[in-house]
């Protein structure tokens, strides 16, 4: 999902970040009074940033011949509100555009809000109606994070499509071109993100369920299933 | 979710990861994929900024990465390690508090009846 630096218009790349920084100002207020509150969140918090360090490091072949990376931003965002993951998903970011050139600085805003606001948005809100829905949580996890990864890369697809827009088929065209590469290879690594969240979610809460939701995070009411 | 579910997708995890990774080791990024297809429907494009890093090689590429994902494993294992003892301290505490409040009510006379 990591648009190449310099490969959006001037206009476009201005407007994303001219979208994402608000998301990520919030973030940080969000992060700063969760921290203040109870000062553990920032261990909890920790292990997500980690998990999606590590998951956008794993650079991952797939079945289509080309090769992708997991997003990480779910778990996180499902747990913590999807305002918390817009400042790991810069932080992230930057780390990869200056020191692999992947992504770019002029492209950071566009990257941003398909890493760290789609993708959290979209494994949020399934995570809650999981719940809601009385959906084991781990399965709700599992649908959560699989979904929000696909989410991040079909926002990517659609930020090209804007700005590459395709000479017969226009916006429309371009997006089912963009996602067309991006969705195939990403099936697969969604599913294996979606497992290994909830298998980390599953150790997390493994004995310490009554000290997370004391931290705020929303979990199945107790006598339920895991 | 239970232990031996929880090892049983531990495992579907590792068969997941081995049939991917050897037959398609070299396989080409969507990201360089997408940056091509951008190329061909606005051929005239041309972009307006250079990484102000530069490329690494694809010798050295794989090992930013690796930095990468073992900086993110040792910051994600120190916090559950952390978590982890902070949990059971917790708990520990707990428990000493109820056997503590136990002992206090055995010791109180049966003033009633």
């Amino acid at each position: 999902m990591h648009i190449m630096e310099g490969f959006l218009p001037a206009g476009h790349a201005l407007g994303w970040s001219a979208a994402a920084l608000p998301c990520v100002a919030l973030g940080l207020r969000a992060i700063r009074r969760r921290v203040r509150a109870n000062p553990e969140f920032k261990l909890l918090l920790g292990v997500a940033a980690a998990f999606a360090f590590v998951l956008t490091a794993l650079k991952l072949p797939s079945v289509t011949g080309s090769s992708s990376h997991p997003t990480g931003t779910g778990l996180g965002a499902a747990l913590f509100g999807p305002l918390a993951m817009a400042p790991i998903a810069l932080i992230v970011l930057l780390f990869q555009s200056l020191l692999l050139a992947h992504g770019g600085l002029t492209t950071l805003g566009a990257n941003v809000f398909s890493l760290g606001v789609v993708g959290p948005l979209v494994a949020f809100a399934l995570f809650r109606a999981g719940l809601r829905l009385r959906v084991p949580q781990g399965m709700a996890l599992f649908v959560a994070i699989a979904l929000a990864d696909l989410a991040t890369y079909l926002t990517t697809a659609l930020q090209l499509a804007l700005a590459f827009p395709d000479p017969v088929g226009g916006v429309a065209g371009a997006f089912a071109k963009f996602a067309g590469i991006f969705a195939l290879t990403q099936v697969p690594l969604a599913l294996g993100e979606g497992v290994l969240g909830a298998l980390l979610f599953t150790r997390l809460i493994s004995g310490n369920a009554r000290e997370l939701r004391a931290l705020g995070v929303p979990l199945a009411p107790q006598g339920s299933r895991p | 979710m239970s232990r031996w579910r929880c090892r049983i997708g531990t495992l579907l995890c590792g068969v997941w990861w081995c049939l991917l990774m050897p037959p398609l080791a070299a396989a080409a990024g969507t990201d360089e994929q997408a940056t091509r297809l951008a190329q061909t429907l606005v051929p005239d494009y041309r972009p307006w900024f250079a990484p102000l890093s530069g490329a690494p090689s694809a010798e050295l590429e794989p090992w930013f990465f690796a930095l990468q994902a073992v900086l993110g494993l040792a910051a994600g294992a120190a916090c559950l390690v952390l978590l982890h003892r902070r949990a059971r301290a917790q708990r520990s505490g707990r428990r000493a508090e109820g056997r503590a409040m136990n002992a206090e009510s055995l010791d109180a006379p049966q003033g009633r009846g």
